[in-house]
């Protein structure tokens, strides 16, 4: 039977309302509004056939045109209803604290459309204090990895369904509980309180659990130490800005030593010359160049295995000095030139302004640390340990312990959570971990240790995460979701939480109530318990949000002062025995970037070249000159090390100025087998990049030795070219960097810089940036070559900002490297030729004069001096490249900027030729949708990461720094909008906002009050290349060294 | 009064007659192609083919498959580039410059001499148009106006200088070549037997008749364009110079260029042309009318252009030194005793050294001797383009910048395949045209005073 | 007069009469006789340029030099009414702080302008003086002349005393004397 249902348009229809008859017999009810339309275009609507004709004919020909030219379909996806913090087109920002590593340095995500797209420090963090890392910017391309985890893995087979994998973990656990079999959780350090109440509920629930705390590269030296000297397992907190005299023995806390970008804060606040205050001096001795040694005023060579001589003695001649107690040894080491005396005398000077601190993991060493700093008086002033940092808890010891148990089968159930042994602890934990009833994984993706494990429950990814942390003491940091979860993962916590059956109520959702549409958005589990966990201290939503919008929250800082009860006299043996150390030190390091391996899979971290070799995509080991010299070893050969029974062939190997004789170095963190295809995966059929050094790690008093005495070193039979962005090192004598001592900088302020101006003379009168008339913006930047560390932080921040794509080992081997800026590293070496004047040479000329005189020690290439000088697009208002151009595609703004036009590029590459300072990139490839260049933009997910403001170039056009072009247009209308005066605009580049050290200032010059136009006044403020007079945009400040001459 | 002159010794020998000339010059044009002729052709076509897969490598994955990098952003492209561009500079010099200065003995060699530059020209650009990153658009270079909100060119670069000079150059040279042909295509219209042969002589001829009020005008244009292309081919390779002359880069921004280069592309362009005749008189038995003279002659510009360029090179390195620039000392310091040192010193050795033997009657006038030097000296002026365009690059003001750069595989293909386009015109040129300007020649059969 | 050279079409000349010589002197001799004697030589044919030929038979000199300067000009104006067009006044753009005002750098385009204009106006005003064109049929008279042989045409008519000239022919070495009435030629 029929449908004869009758449905009505409306009331009318029903009660047959004549006109809505009328109307609906018409296509459109209602008359359309064509003449508004029209209107304006004076268009007749009363048209008669001609004008027919006329419309019919437009449209044709209008039809024709358009279907000439063929654009590609976009599929775009508006939003139905405007998420209330959503504007498109719009950044928003959150406060939230870095995952990468477990400093737990605040940062501020920038946030568009709903992805986070930048990760910068957050000024309001006491950690990061507004700068940030490499690694923690470039972790954010970790949240966009096609290689994490989609799903949970049941032993090696991917379920999308949680449940069923919840309940065979928590009936195994159950089992393992009431067999009163152990299980322990294996965690990175963990200083989140949520997430250590969560540990501490799982822990409840199952009795016999327990929580041992693991870092691959840890500080269990400092550890135990201060836990026998002052009865607190801590690390202290260490304050580089009360310091006037900084001691470092082998530590890289510039670069990768605890809380770098905390300590670069504190570091360079006293390392800018300023009128009426101490500029700190900086000493370090060390075995490799370190990134921080490259900094220091003065660095003396040290063979690391000998550190506990240089440390005693060292104490020897402050104790002398302080007339307290001795350490009864027969005698003391005082290595040439007796450095130990006078850093000890300038130490004494600057009692309670100083810091000692020690690189190594060796707790005597630490102890020794703890003495001089007790003699000094630092303890409560540099050093605070009664607030003391919790971002590295591990204590060796147990890990080494929880191993044996679990081979011993005499551990149940295993737990890692941001653990990854298998890989960088032993590979003894494979069979170890087949031992347990059940063993778990939280790893992001199948790392080595995931992969051996019966059950992976992949972690979110920091960026997808609620949380919280305490980095120090009474710091607490906060941690929010910038995007809901990529994959199918769940936050570490809450598994945790649901196998403890612990999962909190959801009623009291505070999001329940927002409700758009009726359709309830409703809070991760973990939000409720975090927020319950917080409940005490921040009662009211206000509070609560309120730091979570701030990122951070400090309750006032307890001290009580330290209680010194360390004795040195029973570490003489340990002391007299390291004199025994002969033949070459292996030193394992962490290299800036890659650090522990962890972020493997991370191509711009590959990419980023090593601030002190340059070495891109590989570790290496880095001889000094005179071992290089004995082996014969030439550039592009490989080394074989031996140590004890375990041997590595052929390692990639580059001779290293300021390498310490008899020592070598290698980087720990590469040689990943699980990481992914860029890291290296077996599974994938992917090389490793990189050897692991991990399994030479030796053992120093009951601690993970870093330092490895006595290994054999023979030239390899292959040879490897490591690929470097710079390959000549030294500056060749050229006014290109300037430098002075402080001693010279206080009798003249001008001092390295006072050479006199060139002559340089201009047919065309000097432009003014003008706009109608009125003076326009006039950009500029100024570096500080004394703030600036190398870090290389600004070198990634400017490549996610503005997209520079990552082209791999072999291209930059060719030499291609893509890289926007770039940090120029060069070498001075000692000078012992009387004919040459100047205490240091540059020029290979003069080096190789030396080299032939040298008797074998090469002490010339011991003893180096290192400066760092960014360098990008100088932006020259009278530009080389511009007048190069045939067709126009780079020109100068009213702005004072150089600016490329892509689309208008044919690539000649001339302007590229024509770069004095050889700052501008050309696309040799397509470098997106490239199976050539499988990185982030050649898949979906990974181009969620390229920043919307920016275009991503084409094939075969230049590119090059823009000033962050589209910040200063958002900087101008956020001004205009908000009807402030344009020398009002603040503009920060992504290498500015990223800067830990503060180096890097860009402002308008036009604007007479503006920071950059005082740097510009400054007297330390050259600019390189001023004689060729293509008056560049970038200054640079003279660096000054806190020596007596330079 | 009219007798055989008793002082010049014959432009031509071997007492031809007017009919003569006509006969031996059009006898490769009316006959079958010789074994040689097909051999020659094949291989030309060969290394052709190696261009053709070369740019297509190229242009399908992109310059990234040179070897040029961040500094080094020319390499082996512009180096070929200056090169052919060199080559493509003595034909309209014999053909201008010596017929202004009434030098008879041009009249044998300036024809095949302009067929050379013309092709010369064609292999040079080549490289400035194929070098472009986005080749598909290399059209905004001309000032067209256009979709970009009518954005023109930069009057200021030299590149957009190099697009004018060399386009004149190569159709005004066209057009000499093709005036200077037409009487010649005549002569072979009525001698042609095929139908098609005869079609298109005609077509070409323009219905010459060799009516004496056509050859008076026809004389006049001669004179006339001849004095318009010397300023034109000396304005060429200044032009080309500027490229590096108006640039920042020392070793580059050397005022010396203009001249320099002039003199350098005489210089390759008569080695070219030496090579050619050399082997074109014996494969085609031309002697009489390219004489031990004509080859004796071009030795002699030989060697003088070769101590220009030398003396250029001694100057530049002087000044260098001279200016005090610590950067344009290193500059040519690097280029002797750099990573690149061969380079230099094979360029000066070829270039300043080699040409130096034909002081010697023996070294001017014979054949096999010249053939040699004339390659000599080509592969001289290939060096002397390399050192100054990638020994003053690789290691400029940064030292953090240096690199070191090698040509890659399609680099070197692409390179030799601009023989094959060279050589494969230049067949085909001996096959269908008269190699030897025969209404010219027919002047000369009895030298008057 | 008009660009085309009437002289040289030899349509509606419906007799002439032809010597043909293989030797350019004589040749020369025969022209300067016939020129004295009176006679209206139509044209003299040969394969290659004679010097002073044309001179001989007072042929007006070519107007060609002034047309490749008025080519010149108009290359050398258009050239710089095309920079100073698009880089003054259409869109003047800052390059590396260079003048947009005339500077040297405006020298070489223009230049090589002017040289393009010039050689291409002369040649194209070379072909039309000389009625040449692509692919046009060439009137020959001796389809030798383009190779070794020299023809000198005499147009007959009212006051032309054909025996004194086939006489001053026949005299001055001509290998062969012919007569063109309509398409025919017939050696007499």
């Amino acid at each position: 039977m029929s449908n004869n249902q009758k449905y009505w348009k409306g009331e009318e229809e029903l009660a047959k309302d004549p006109a809505f008859l009328a109307a609906s017999k018409n296509e459109f009810p209602d008359a359309l509004p064509l003449d508004e339309v029209l209107g304006e275009e004076g268009v007749e609507l009363k048209s008669n056939r001609r004008d027919f004709l006329k419309f019919f004919g437009f449209s044709v020909t209008a039809v024709a045109l358009a279907a000439c030219y063929k654009t590609k379909v976009r599929h775009a996806v508006p939003y139905l209803v405007k998420p209330e913090d959503v504007t498109p087109g719009v950044a928003s920002y959150y406060s939230s604290t870095c995952g990468a590593c477990s400093t737990g340095c605040g940062v501020e995500v920038k946030v568009r459309e709903g992805r986070p797209i930048k990760v910068d420090g957050n000024p309001r963090s006491s950690i990061s204090r507004g700068g940030l890392c490499a690694t923690g910017q470039a972790s954010l391309l970790s949240l966009y990895d096609t290689e994490r985890l989609a799903n949970p893995l049941a032993y090696g087979t991917e379920t999308s369904d949680w449940t069923k994998i919840d309940q065979e973990i928590t009936a195994k656990l159950k089992a393992v509980d009431q067999a009163k079999g152990r299980i322990v959780i294996l965690s990175q350090t963990i200083h989140s309180p949520s997430t250590l109440k969560a540990v501490a509920d799982f822990k409840s629930k199952f009795t016999t659990a327990e929580h041992i705390t693991y870092d691959a590269i840890s500080y269990s030296g400092i550890i135990t130490a201060n836990k026998e000297d002052f009865g607190k397992p801590a690390i202290p907190t260490y304050k580089f800005e009360n310091a006037e005299l900084i001691v470092s023995f082998g530590a890289d806390f510039l670069g990768s030593w605890i809380s770098p970008v905390e300590y670069t804060k504190g570091y360079v606040a006293n390392r800018i010359p300023t009128a009426g205050k101490t500029m700190s001096k900086h000493i370090q001795f060390e075995s490799n160049l370190s990134m921080t040694g490259t900094n220091a005023d003065e660095r003396f060579p040290m063979k690391a295995s000998k550190e506990l001589l240089y440390l005693s003695s060292l104490y020897f001649h402050i104790a002398d000095k302080a007339g307290s107690k001795q350490i009864p040894i027969a005698q003391n080491y005082e290595p040439p030139g007796n450095p130990l005396k006078k850093t000890a005398g300038m130490l004494w000077n600057a009692k309670g302004k100083s810091l000692v601190i020690s690189g190594s993991n060796d707790p005597v060493a630490q102890k020794l640390v703890n003495g001089i700093n007790m003699l000094l008086e630092n303890y409560g002033k540099t050093i605070d340990i009664s607030n003391h940092s919790n971002q590295y808890k591990g204590v060796d010891a147990d890990t080494d312990t929880l191993l044996k148990d679990l081979s011993a089968g005499k551990v149940s159930a295993v737990i890692f959570y941001n653990t990854n042994p298998i890989y960088n602890h032993s590979a003894s934990w494979a069979e170890a971990i087949k031992k347990a009833a059940l063993s778990v994984s939280f790893a992001h993706a199948k790392d080595e240790t995931a992969s051996a494990c019966q059950y992976v429950c992949p972690d979110n990814h920091y960026l997808e995460s609620w949380g919280d942390a305490e980095p120090r003491a009474g710091e607490f940091h906060f941690m929010q979701p910038t995007i809901s979860n990529v994959f199918n993962t769940r936050q570490a916590q809450l598994s945790l939480l649901t196998w403890a059956e612990a999962t909190p109520k959801t009623e009291n959702d505070p999001f329940a109530s927002k409700a758009i549409l009726s359709q309830k958005l409703s809070a991760s589990p973990y939000y409720i318990y975090m927020k319950s966990n917080w409940a005490g201290q921040l009662s009211s939503n206000e509070a609560f949000n309120k730091v979570l919008h701030d990122g951070v929250w400090t309750v006032t800082a307890e001290s009580n002062p330290a209680s010194y009860s360390g004795d040195l006299a029973i570490l003489v043996d340990a002391i007299t025995r390291s004199n025994k150390n002969s033949g070459t030190d292996l030193i394992l390091y962490s290299q800036v970037y890659v650090k522990d391996g962890a972020h493997g899979n991370n191509p711009w971290l590959h990419e980023l070249p090593d601030p002190v070799s340059k070495v891109t995509w590989d570790n290496y080991v880095s001889l000094p000159k005179s071992l290089a010299h004995k082996l014969n070893f030439t550039e592009g050969d490989t080394v074989n090390l031996k140590v004890g029974n375990v041997t590595l062939n052929n390692v990639p190997a580059m001779v290293q100025p300021g390498q310490a004789n008899e020592t070598v170095g290698l980087a720990l963190g590469y040689g990943r087998t699980a990481a992914g295809k860029v890291g290296g995966s077996k599974e994938k059929g992917f090389d490793a990049v990189g050897v692991s050094a991990w399994p030479l790690a030796s053992s120093q008093n009951g601690s993970r030795g870093w330092v490895v005495s006595g290994v054999e070193i023979s030239k390899g039979d292959d040879s490897y070219a490591l690929a470097q962005t710079q390959t000549h090192h030294s500056v060749e004598g050229r006014d290109l960097v300037r430098e002075a001592s402080y001693a010279d900088w206080k009798k003249n302020s001008k001092a390295g810089n006072d050479k006199e101006k060139p002559h340089v003379y201009t047919i065309w009168e000097k432009r003014e940036y003008r706009k109608d008339g009125s003076p326009n913006h006039l950009w500029a930047m100024a570096i500080d070559l004394n703030a600036c560390t190398g870090c290389g932080s600004c070198v990634v921040s400017c490549s996610i900002e503005n997209n520079v794509p990552i082209v791999g080992r072999d291209e930059i081997r060719l030499r291609r490297e893509m890289t926007w800026i770039r940090i120029d590293r060069y070498y001075s070496f000692a000078n012992s030729n009387k004919e040459i004047e100047g205490n240091y040479v540059t020029r290979e000329k003069e080096i190789g004069q030396i080299d032939k005189a040298d008797k074998g020690d090469f002490a010339h290439w011991e003893k180096i001096k290192v400066i760092h000088q960014p360098m990008m697009c100088q932006h020259c208002s009278q530009a080389p490249c511009e007048t190069v151009c045939p067709v126009l595609a780079t020109t100068h703004s009213t702005e004072g900027l150089n600016q490329m036009t892509y689309n208008r590029c044919i690539g000649t590459k001339y302007c590229g030729n024509n770069c004095p300072y050889k700052v501008r990139r050309f696309n040799w490839f397509r470098y997106n949708d490239n199976d050539k260049f499988d990185f982030h933009f050649n898949n979906p997910l990974g181009k969620m990461v390229i920043n919307p403001d920016v275009t991503v170039r084409t094939r075969g056009v230049m590119e090059k720094c823009s000033f962050c072009v589209q910040r200063i247009q958002e900087g101008k209308l956020k001004a205009k909008r908000d009807g402030e005066s344009p020398s009002k605009v603040k503009v920060e580049t992504a290498c500015q906002r990223a800067c830990p050290a503060n180096a890097i200032v860009f402002g308008d010059l036009h604007n007479p009050d503006s920071e950059i136009s005082k740097l510009y006044k400054n007297d330390r403020a050259f600019g390189v290349l001023e004689e060729i007079n293509v008056q560049s945009s970038v200054k640079y400040m003279t660096k000054i060294r806190n020596t007596e001459t330079i | 009064m009219i007798h055989d002159s008793l002082i010049r010794e014959r432009l031509v020998t071997g007492g031809k007659t007017t009919s003569d000339v006509t006969r031996d010059i059009t006898r490769p044009i009316l006959n079958k192609p010789s074994t040689a002729w097909k051999v020659g052709f094949t291989l030309s076509v060969i290394f052709l083919a190696i261009f053709v897969v070369s740019l297509f490598w190229t242009l399908w994955t992109g310059i990234g498959t040179w070897n040029v990098n961040k500094s080094v952003m020319w390499g082996w492209d512009i180096t070929n580039f200056v090169f052919w561009v060199g080559i493509g500079h003595a034909g309209t010099l014999i053909s201008a410059i010596l017929l202004l200065f009434r030098q008879k003995w041009r009249m044998s060699i300036n024809r095949s001499a302009e067929a050379m530059t013309i092709f010369a020209v064609i292999c040079a650009a080549m490289f400035p148009v194929f070098h472009m990153g986005r080749v598909w658009v290399g059209y905004w270079a001309l000032p067209l106006p256009n979709a970009f909100g009518s954005l023109w060119v930069n009057f200021h670069s030299p590149l957009l200088w190099d697009v004018f000079a060399i386009s004149t150059y190569f159709s005004v040279s066209l057009l000499f070549w093709y005036i200077g042909l037409i009487p010649d295509i005549a002569t072979i219209r009525d001698k042609v037997k095929t139908k098609a042969a005869q079609y298109w002589y005609r077509f070409f001829s323009m219905g010459w008749t060799g009516s004496t009020r056509t050859w008076a005008r026809y004389e006049l244009i001669s004179l006339i364009l001849a004095g318009l292309s010397t300023p034109l081919v000396l304005s060429v390779h200044s032009i080309v110079s500027t490229d590096f002359a108006t640039s920042v880069i020392p070793g580059w921004h050397t005022t010396i260029f203009p001249p320099y280069f002039v003199a350098g592309a005489i210089f390759s362009g008569f080695g070219m042309v030496a090579t050619l005749l050399v082997v074109a008189r014996k494969v085609m038995n031309y002697e009489n009318y390219i004489t031990i003279g004509h080859l004796e002659a071009m030795c002699k510009i030989i060697m003088l252009t070769g101590s220009l360029v030398g003396i250029a090179y001694l100057t530049e390195f002087f000044i260098a030194q001279y200016s005090g620039v610590e950067y344009e000392q290193y500059a040519f310091l690097n280029r002797a005793s750099g990573p690149y040192w061969w380079a230099y010193w094979s360029m000066m050795f070829c270039n300043l050294v080699s040409p130096q033997v034909f002081w010697f009657k023996w070294a001017r006038t014979t054949p096999w001797f010249i053939f040699i030097m004339s390659i000599v000296v080509n592969v001289g002026m290939w060096f002397e383009r390399f050192v100054i365009i990638v020994t003053s690059l690789h290691r400029d003001y940064l030292p953090s910048s240096w690199v070191m750069y090698a040509g890659s595989l399609t680099e070197i293909g692409l390179f030799l395949g601009t023989f094959g386009i060279f050589f494969t015109c230049f067949f085909l040129f001996a096959k269908f045209l008269p190699v030897i300007n025969m209404s010219e020649i027919k002047t000369i059969l009895r030298n008057r005073e | 007069m008009g660009i085309i050279d009437k002289n040289l079409s030899l349509r509606n000349r419906n007799r002439m009469l032809l010597g043909i010589w293989e030797d350019e002197d004589k040749l020369v001799e025969a022209t300067s006789e016939l020129v004295r004697a009176g006679v209206k030589i139509q044209d003299v044919y040969t394969p290659y340029p004679v010097h002073g030929l044309d001179r001989i038979m007072n042929v007006r000199r070519s107007w060609l030099s002034i047309v490749a300067f008025l080519c010149g000009m108009t290359g050398f104006s258009l050239a710089f009414w095309m920079i100073y067009y698009m880089y003054v006044q259409d869109w003047p753009i800052d390059v590396g702080n260079k003048p947009v005002r005339f500077g040297p750098s405006w020298v070489p385009v223009l230049f090589e302008a002017t040289v393009l204009c010039t050689a291409f106006g002369m040649a194209f005003f070379f072909f039309f003086r000389n009625r040449m064109i692509w692919g046009i049929k060439p009137a020959l008279l001796d389809e030798r002349q383009t190779d070794d042989r020299m023809v000198i045409a005499v147009e007959t008519g009212e006051g032309v005393d054909e025996k004194k000239v086939l006489k001053i022919m026949k005299d001055h070495g001509a290998v062969e004397l012919r007569e063109k009435s309509g398409g025919v030629q017939t050696t007499i």
